[in-house]
């Protein structure tokens, strides 16, 4: 059994990682790519909505972690629904059983974010003092962020091998969920007596976490609670699924 | 050793409604999945030493039988148990990627098919000096021809001799040159293999591999010949 787990990490890691490389194929910058759209979107969006919220310039710093944590979670969604698809030819000859998608999507996406904090460092440098120690906070935080996520991967995985449908409702719920979370705006916009509704969003709490412990030192220890809540009931609905799937999902190729 | 006791497998057929969310969602009496019986109480132990050769004819089921012995396939009921790591070769072109290098996929291909534990770079080279493909290492795979592939996977597949080995019809890849070798290293590794089963519709081959046949007709095994 631990020899399984360990053989399905190493799949993965080495999947993530020729992806990437097929992704990039005949490119110079490579992954970089993904770090330099997050920069420009920064630069872009950031300077007008500031202007448009009448914000100040620490409204980029926001829309910089925000956006950074949105990207990863977008990402590994996104690629989520379609994760098994993209490898289905591996399970001709052997079962390489029904983790290994979901751990390539998160492996890959954590690779590409880990190229993002490239252009974080450049704007927390541009904008901020201590650009450092805010790179220095983000990785964990992208790894915390990553066991809120992968139970989402790991059933948006097999739900869309088994319906066709969910590739394309699920780029329709992420584009609502982007403008529903404070992303490009934040809480302290939203009337006091109206920010109920934006609590319940739980992109909100790990956008809380984000902002606060990398741009004011700060933990946010309710959001911290209600996001390991919420990544507990996924575990164990991701466990029950398991269970429940197992010996079906390779039919569903 | 492989030992299978009352194995039944239903195969599910999604490829209509059922894949489709919207049908489950707006479908409010609820479609049964229908099941193919594709394997009926299927009764076989294999031991060291068994050369086993599965023939029928198309659709009977001999495929499946080689998916399940494979542990590629769970069973409806029934009981299967291994003893030993299986290497099934089902499919040559499993795990290929077009757009990775010859060298890439040497590495993605040992470690799905769990062949070698420390693939090194002298591995490495042994695969490729026999597929005969040095020259071509660092190309993607969409610049090779279907035969360049198919030597690349064999070479690969074929790295280890396994002590269990499954074949789902005779692997001779290549033009002629390749043909021989690859037929000189397949009886290699049917001859140093404790179990080896084949599918094949091909009898004279069979009976030259093989030292037990079974016949397989709608998923029920009907003769098993021994000692041949």
């Amino acid at each position: 059994m631990f020899k399984k787990i360990i053989n399905s990490i190493k799949i993965s890691i080495w999947l993530a990682i020729v992806e990437i490389k097929a992704r990039y194929l005949r490119s110079i910058i490579g992954p970089f790519w993904s770090a330099i759209i997050l920069f420009v979107m920064v630069i872009v969006i950031g300077p007008i909505y500031s202007l448009i919220f009448n914000q100040t310039s620490d409204y980029i710093l926001n829309l910089a972690v925000g956006l950074f944590a949105w990207q990863f979670i977008l990402n590994n969604l996104t690629d989520a629904s379609f994760s098994f698809q993209k490898i289905e030819n591996l399970y001709q000859n052997k079962n390489i059983g029904l983790f290994v998608p979901s751990l390539k999507t998160l492996i890959s996406n954590l690779i590409l974010s880990g190229h993002q904090l490239v252009s974080m460092f450049i704007i927390f440098f541009i904008w901020s003092n201590d650009s450092l120690i805010k790179i220095i906070i983000l990785m964990p935080l992208i790894f915390f962020l990553s066991v809120f996520v992968y139970p989402i991967i790991f059933i948006v995985s097999l739900i869309s091998l088994r319906y066709r449908d969910i590739q394309s409702a699920m780029n329709s719920a992420l584009f609502m969920i982007f403008f529903l979370s404070p992303i490009i705006w934040s809480v302290e916009m939203i009337p006091e007596s109206k920010r109920f509704f934006v609590n319940y969003n739980p992109i909100t709490h790990i956008i809380n976490i984000f902002r606060e412990l990398v741009l004011n030192l700060r933990i946010d220890f309710l959001s911290i609670l209600i996001i390991l809540f919420i990544s507990a009931v996924l575990y164990i609905f991701s466990f029950l699924f398991y269970k429940k799937v197992k010996h079906k999902f390779i039919f569903w190729f | 050793m492989i030992k299978l006791d009352n194995v039944f497998l239903n195969y599910p057929d999604y490829s209509n409604s059922g894949r489709y969310l919207r049908n489950l969602i707006f479908t409010f009496k609820k479609k049964k999945i229908y099941h193919f019986e594709i394997l009926k109480n299927i009764n076989l132990t294999i031991k060291k030493g068994d050369r086993i050769g599965i023939i029928g004819n198309n659709g009977s089921g001999k495929t499946t039988l080689l998916k399940v012995l494979s542990g590629l396939l769970p069973v409806t009921s029934g009981s299967i148990h291994f003893e030993d790591k299986i290497l099934s070769i089902l499919n040559i072109n499993s795990g290929l990627d077009d757009y990775l290098s010859a060298r890439d996929n040497i590495i993605t291909l040992n470690l799905i098919n769990n062949l070698k534990d420390n693939l090194d770079k002298y591995d490495i080279e042994k695969i490729l000096d026999f597929a005969e493909l040095k020259k071509y290492e660092n190309q993607p795979l969409k610049t090779f021809s279907s035969g360049m592939k198919l030597r690349l996977s064999f070479s690969v597949l074929t790295y280890i001799k396994p002590k269990c080995l499954i074949l789902d019809e005779w692997l001779s890849v290549g033009d002629t040159n390749f043909r021989e070798k690859s037929i000189n290293r397949l009886n290699e590794i049917i001859s140093s293999s404790e179990i080896f089963v084949i599918a094949s519709h091909d009898n004279d081959l069979i009976k030259r591999l093989c030292n037990k046949i079974i016949k397989i007709e709608n998923g029920k095994i009907i003769n098993i010949y021994e000692n041949l």
